[in-house]
C-alpha cells in the first residue's frame, strides 16, 4: 500500500515554496494537483464506494482548494492535509444528498483500472461492504490512518476533533469492523 | 495507571505503522486481535489512482486560466510590497475597519453641513 509519504524538512519547505510559487501564478498548481489527485481520488473511492461519486468529490476538492489558494497560510503541514479536509467534508456534504447512483454491471466502465480489480476480488467486496457500514466519521479516520497513513495527532488536527477522540473513533471502528468482517477473512 | 484499551490500541497501531513489530509483551489478547484487523486493513485498503481520463479532464480544467476577481487587481500592488510571511490579518482587519469608520464619518460630517446650510 502506498500511504501519504512522509515529508522530511527539506521536503516540506519544498512543498511550502510550491505553494507560494502557485500563489504567484496558479499555473504552478497543476504540480500540487499531480502530487495529490491520486491520494484524494482513492480516500473519495472508499469513502464513497462510487467511482462517480469520487469523480465529483475529487474534482470539487481541487475546485475548492484552488479557489481558496490565494488566502491559504503554511502552517508547516503537507499541502495534502487541506485536500484531506475538504474532500472529507465534501464527502460529508454529499451524504447528505440522495444517493449516488451506482454503476451496474451491465455499463462497464470505459478505462478499467485498478478500482475495477480492487471491486471484483473477495477481500476488496467484503472489506467495501464493511466500510459502507460505519459511520462518517469513523469511515473517515480509518481511511485517513490506514489508507492515508496518518497518525492520531494528524487525524485530529485534520477533522477538528481531539486526540483523543479520534483513539474512540479507531477503536469502535475497528472492533465493529473485526465484528463485521469474519475471522475467516481476517485471517 | 492502567492505560485504556483505546490507548493501548493507539500506541501498538504507531508501533507497527512506524515498522515495529506486530505483537510485544504485554499486548493483551484484544489488543491483538484488533491489530490483526488493523493488518488486515493495512494490506487491502489499496491505494486506487485517479482514471487517466479523469484524471487529465480535471488537470486540464484546473489549469484554464481564471479572470481575477476585481479587488484582487485593486490589491496587486500593496500585495506585492508586503511578503507573504508578514501578512497579518488582524492588521487587515484593522485598516478595513478604521476605512469603513472614516467613510462613515466622512458621510456623517456631510450631512450635518448640508442640515446646516439648508434654508429652514
Amino acid at each position: 500500500m502506498r500511504e501519504m509519504k512522509r515529508l522530511s524538512a527539506a521536503e516540506l519547505d519544498a512543498e511550502r515554496r510550491l505553494v507560494e510559487a502557485a500563489q504567484r501564478d496558479p499555473v504552478r498548481f497543476g504540480e500540487l494537483y499531480e502530487r495529490y489527485v491520486d491520494a484524494i481520488y482513492s480516500f473519495s473511492y472508499h469513502h464513497t464506494g462510487s467511482r462517480q461519486a469520487a469523480e465529483e468529490v475529487t474534482a470539487e476538492t481541487f475546485e475548492r482548494a484552488l479557489k481558496h489558494l490565494p488566502g491559504y497560510r503554511w502552517r508547516g503541514v503537507p499541502y495534502g492535509a487541506l485536500l484531506y479536509r475538504i474532500a472529507a467534508s465534501v464527502v460529508s456534504r454529499q451524504r447528505r444528498r440522495p444517493p449516488f447512483l451506482e454503476l451496474s454491471d451491465a455499463q462497464p466502465a470505459e478505462e478499467p483500472g485498478p478500482e475495477e480489480a480492487w471491486l471484483s476480488a473477495d477481500s476488496g467486496r467484503t472489506l467495501r461492504s464493511a466500510l459502507a457500514r460505519l459511520p462518517d466519521d469513523q469511515r473517515t479516520v480509518i481511511l485517513l490512518r490506514f489508507e492515508g497513513g496518518m497518525r492520531n495527532a494528524e487525524i485530529a488536527r485534520l477533522i477538528g476533533r481531539s486526540e483523543g477522540a479520534v483513539k474512540a473513533l479507531t477503536f469502535r471502528a475497528i472492533t465493529a469492523l473485526r465484528g463485521t468482517l469474519s475471522r475467516e477473512v481476517v485471517r | 495507571m492502567s492505560r485504556s484499551a483505546e490507548d493501548r490500541l493507539a500506541r501498538a497501531l504507531d508501533r507497527v505503522q512506524s515498522g515495529g513489530p506486530a505483537a510485544v509483551a504485554g499486548d493483551d489478547l484484544e489488543i491483538l486481535e484488533l491489530l490483526e484487523t488493523g493488518g488486515y486493513l493495512r494490506e487491502n485498503l489499496v491505494r486506487v489512482p485517479a482514471p487517466g481520463a479523469f484524471r487529465r479532464e480535471l488537470g486540464d480544467w484546473l489549469a484554464r486560466p481564471r479572470p481575477a476577481p476585481w479587488w484582487r487587481e485593486l490589491m496587486g500592488p500593496l500585495r506585492r510590497r508586503v511578503p507573504v510571511s508578514a501578512r497579518r490579518p488582524v492588521l487587515g482587519a484593522a485598516i478595513g475597519l478604521g476605512a469603513v469608520a472614516a467613510i462613515a464619518l466622512g458621510v456623517v460630517a456631510l450631512r450635518r453641513r448640508q442640515a446646516a446650510g439648508a434654508p429652514l
